[in-house]
């Protein structure tokens, strides 16, 4: 009797135990842990506005190409579209899911007097159904462009949760022949290379342009009076001070992060050394003092520290040094060629132009010191980050002539920019 | 009896009343007959005046006629009172045949009521005589009726007493036959008890004679017997006492062994109840157990095929995650979902977000775009999977 109880006491606790697990179980919610995914570009469906009338620009297709440029997405080509809905209500979902879009843009361009438009385009996420984005965007003909840009940036950072960068500029120089003489050029223009205008042109080399970090301004180099002299000059009203023409060479200007002062290499007090300006002061500090070449100087982000490429250890390296002075300590180790460094917007990174079997634009990253090669040469040259740092525009040489180019951070995308007849060189990406 | 001759004295005293009166109602018949004549002469008197009448000369011839006429009239009324006569005559028959008629008539109802008195003195006498008779015959009726009863009380009384002395009789004879039967049995009890003392006698003597001749060959056989046996019996007294202690001895060991069994029976009982109730507790056990081990069996199958969806649905999931390329790590967001039995994601919604929408909203792109997510079709396991959360929580 007493065995039989103690066992009924039993088996009642194990029910009551199991009935425990089963309460955890019903309580505690399952959970289903995601640690992987795969790396890729998102799949979006860009669809062609429509339109009444024959567009100087097709919207879609300028949206298509930037957020292809991105890196961060993958359109879909036109071709493959099942059904081509410029409405919501045209929409068949089915369509896009089993083209595996993830997004799908769909949009109108109307008509709303002389030379006006009104675009409307609409985002959604097409597993869920849900509209992310329902805009309406009025716009002259000349600005259809940058409208796109603006749909792109407005997809993009929907999506991503990051600024878009479609509406930013790029400024460059280019190097033309007129006349049997050559002609210098500094022009800006949009981000994928369109709509180019002509800051200064100049019959003496023009070099190195930088964006001022509220990106009114740009600091350049120019030869216009034979010699070098470094240039500020506001883009909206074309006015321009010259902020530094010292004996031998005045070049390679860089902002602070705050705009206030200008590191730039002179020559003055013999070798190349790295100076700051003070733009409101005027008053210049010399930062390096080596017999070597020290040159290309940029500022991190914090504005604390400056990066700069000195030979002084035979070969050209990238060293960085205390903005406020101080022995500078080399960066780069591989390869007997690392010149032209900049700093990633966020700090992280360092890219530059890395030498081994041609020239190429690689990146170092400052935590882990490891570096990636992002282009394959043979003669790429004066890289800047894109202001959300995903991409880096460069030069290179293709075609017989010197061109633009982008590349993700990650190397994945390699993009050529069309840009105008002869060499382009030294770009320089514009911040927001 | 002696009531009869008032009777008939009062009877003819009645016919002589009746007789009386008729010969009154008579007399008075008689004379009546001669008022009808005083009446005819009227008549005569009228015509007499009529003939007297004497017509004049002129008138002869007319006398004469009338005189013929006269004559023939006095013919005529001759033979009119002839006639008459006759008529008178035949009226007096006539009369006198009524008169007859009538005294025939008168006597008849003198008859008549005499024969009517008669009738009624006799239908008086018949009634009396009826009333006499039926008196008479109630009175016959009570007597016959009181003769019944006495007879019917005799008839009872003598059928009780023929009752009773059948019944003695019976009981008589019953008892005698009983006794007859009784001294019968007893005779031939007595008679067979003779029969049986004299044969017993016979036989006794018979025996007895037998027996003492017996007796006296036996005794000395006995004496001679009695001699060997007492030695036999002494020797044999010895055996069987020697035997007796033997059957005792052995009648002992077989109960000590006898109960030794018992005993070992009744251990064997025991024990094989013991075991009985052992084995049966241990299947009891058993089958509890193994009923026990059944259900976790169950729920690890359950379990084990929910690890198992749980390991498809998340490889389907990290498939379709377009991770996105800059985050700060440590991110992670929850997103919960709802499954149709086919599973279906019926709806996917993030329920703790990272802080990074675009993060978020990929995560929750992956959920959907790898809809259906693949369950079993056992309810069971569906049941787990009808709403659960995923952690999107990437490594490195």
């Amino acid at each position: 009797m007493e065995i039989m109880f103690r066992s009924l006491r039993c088996s009642a606790c194990l029910v009551w135990l199991l009935a425990l697990v089963w309460g955890s179980d019903a309580r505690a919610v399952l959970t289903i842990e995601i640690t992987k995914g795969i790396e890729g570009a998102i799949p979006i469906a860009v669809v062609p506005f429509g339109a009444n009338s024959a567009l100087p620009v097709d919207v879609a297709q300028v949206i298509q190409e930037d957020l292809a440029r991105s890196a961060r997405f993958k359109p879909l080509p036109k071709d493959d579209m099942l059904t081509r809905p410029t409405a919501p209500e045209q929409i068949l979902w089915q369509s896009w899911r089993v083209l595996g879009q993830d997004y799908l843009v769909i949009g109108q361009v109307q008509p709303v007097g002389a030379e006006r438009f009104e675009v409307q385009f609409y985002l959604y996420d097409v597993f869920s159904g849900q509209e992310l984005i329902n805009y309406r965007l009025p716009v002259g003909t000349k600005d259809l462009r940058r409208a796109a840009h603006k749909i792109s940036d407005l997809i993009y950072e929907k999506i991503t949760g990051e600024p878009g960068i479609f509406s930013s500029r790029i400024a460059y120089v280019t190097v033309g022949v007129q006349n049997r003489k050559r002609l210098y050029k500094l022009q800006i223009a949009d981000a994928d290379g369109y709509n180019p205008r002509t800051v200064v042109i100049s019959p003496e080399p023009l070099m190195s342009p930088v964006w001022s970090p509220d990106g009114k301004k740009l600091a350049y180099v120019s030869f216009e009076s034979r010699r070098p002299a470094v240039y500020i000059q506001t883009l909206s009203t074309g006015e321009r001070i010259r902020v530094a023409q010292f004996p031998g060479i005045n070049g390679a200007p860089a902002w602070s992060p705050d705009g206030s002062k200008l590191a730039m290499t002179l020559s003055k007090d013999g070798s190349p050394d790295i100076y700051v300006l003070d733009l409101a002061t005027r008053q210049l500090r010399r930062l390096t003092e080596s017999a070597a070449i020290d040159t290309e100087p940029a500022w991190s982000p914090d504005g604390k520290t400056i990066a700069f490429t000195s030979d002084r250890g035979g070969s050209p390296q990238i060293y960085v040094m205390a903005a406020s002075g101080g022995v500078p300590r080399r960066l780069t180790f591989q390869g007997n060629y690392n010149a032209r460094p900049v700093f990633s917007r966020d700090g992280d990174r360092l890219a530059f132009v890395h030498g081994s079997s041609g020239y190429k634009i690689a990146v170092l990253n400052l935590q882990d010191k490891a570096m990636t090669v992002l282009t394959s040469g043979p003669l790429d040259e004066s890289p800047s980050f894109a202001p959300n740092d995903r991409l880096i525009l460069y030069a290179t040489r293709g075609e017989g002539r010197r061109q633009l180019a982008v590349v993700s951070v990650d190397g994945k995308i390699e993009q050529r920019l069309k840009t105008e007849e002869g060499d382009v060189r030294e770009p320089a990406w514009s911040p927001f | 009896m002696s009531e009869r001759p008032s009777w008939l004295v009062s009877f003819a005293k009645a016919i002589l009343l009746h007789g009386v009166l008729l010969f009154i109602l008579f007399l008075q018949l008689g004379s009546e007959p001669s008022k009808p004549r005083v009446q005819v002469k009227p008549v005569e008197t009228v015509q007499a005046v009529a003939v007297n009448e004497i017509e004049v000369e002129a008138e002869i011839q007319r006398l004469k006629a009338a005189e013929e006429a006269k004559r023939q009239q006095e013919e005529a009324r001759r033979q009119e009172l002839e006639q008459a006569r006759l008529r008178e005559e035949q009226r007096l028959r006539e009369l006198q045949r009524k008169q007859q008629e009538e005294q025939a008539r008168l006597k008849e109802i003198a008859e008549a009521k005499r024969r009517h008195a008669e009738e009624e003195a006799r239908r008086l006498m018949a009634l009396e005589q009826r009333q006499r008779e039926e008196r008479e015959r109630l009175a016959k009726l009570e007597q016959a009726r009181v003769e019944a009863e006495r007879l019917r009380q005799q008839e009872e009384a003598r059928r009780k007493a023929a009752e009773e002395a059948r019944r003695k009789a019976e009981e008589d004879a019953k008892r005698k036959a009983e006794e007859a039967r009784r001294l019968a049995e007893e005779a031939k009890r007595k008679a067979e008890e003779q029969m049986r003392k004299a044969a017993e006698e016979a036989q006794r003597k018979a025996e007895e004679v037998k027996r003492r001749a017996e007796e006296e060959a036996r005794k000395k056989a006995e004496e001679v017997k009695r001699r060997a046996e007492e030695e036999a019996r002494q020797k044999a007294a010895e055996e069987a006492r020697r035997e007796a202690e033997e059957a005792a001895r052995q009648k002992a060991a077989e109960e000590a062994r006898r109960k030794a069994e018992e005993e070992a029976r009744r251990a064997e009982e025991a024990r094989r109840r013991a075991e009985e109730e052992a084995r049966q507790k241990a299947a009891e056990e058993a089958r509890r157990k193994a009923e026990e081990e059944a259900r976790l069996q169950a729920e690890l199958e359950r379990r084990q095929q929910i690890n198992a969806t749980m390991l498809r649905i998340q490889q389907r999931v990290e498939r379709n995650w377009l991770k996105p390329q800059s985050y700060h790590a440590g991110l992670s967001c929850i997103i919960q979902v709802r499954l149709a039995p086919g599973g279906q994601v019926m709806e996917a919604k993030v329920v703790r977000s990272s802080g990074n929408p675009a993060f978020d909203r990929s995560a929750e792109v992956a959920v959907r775009k790898a809809s259906p997510l693949p369950i079993p079709s056992d309810p069971a396991v569906y049941a787990a999977f009808q709403e659960f959360n995923f952690l999107f929580k990437p490594q490195g």
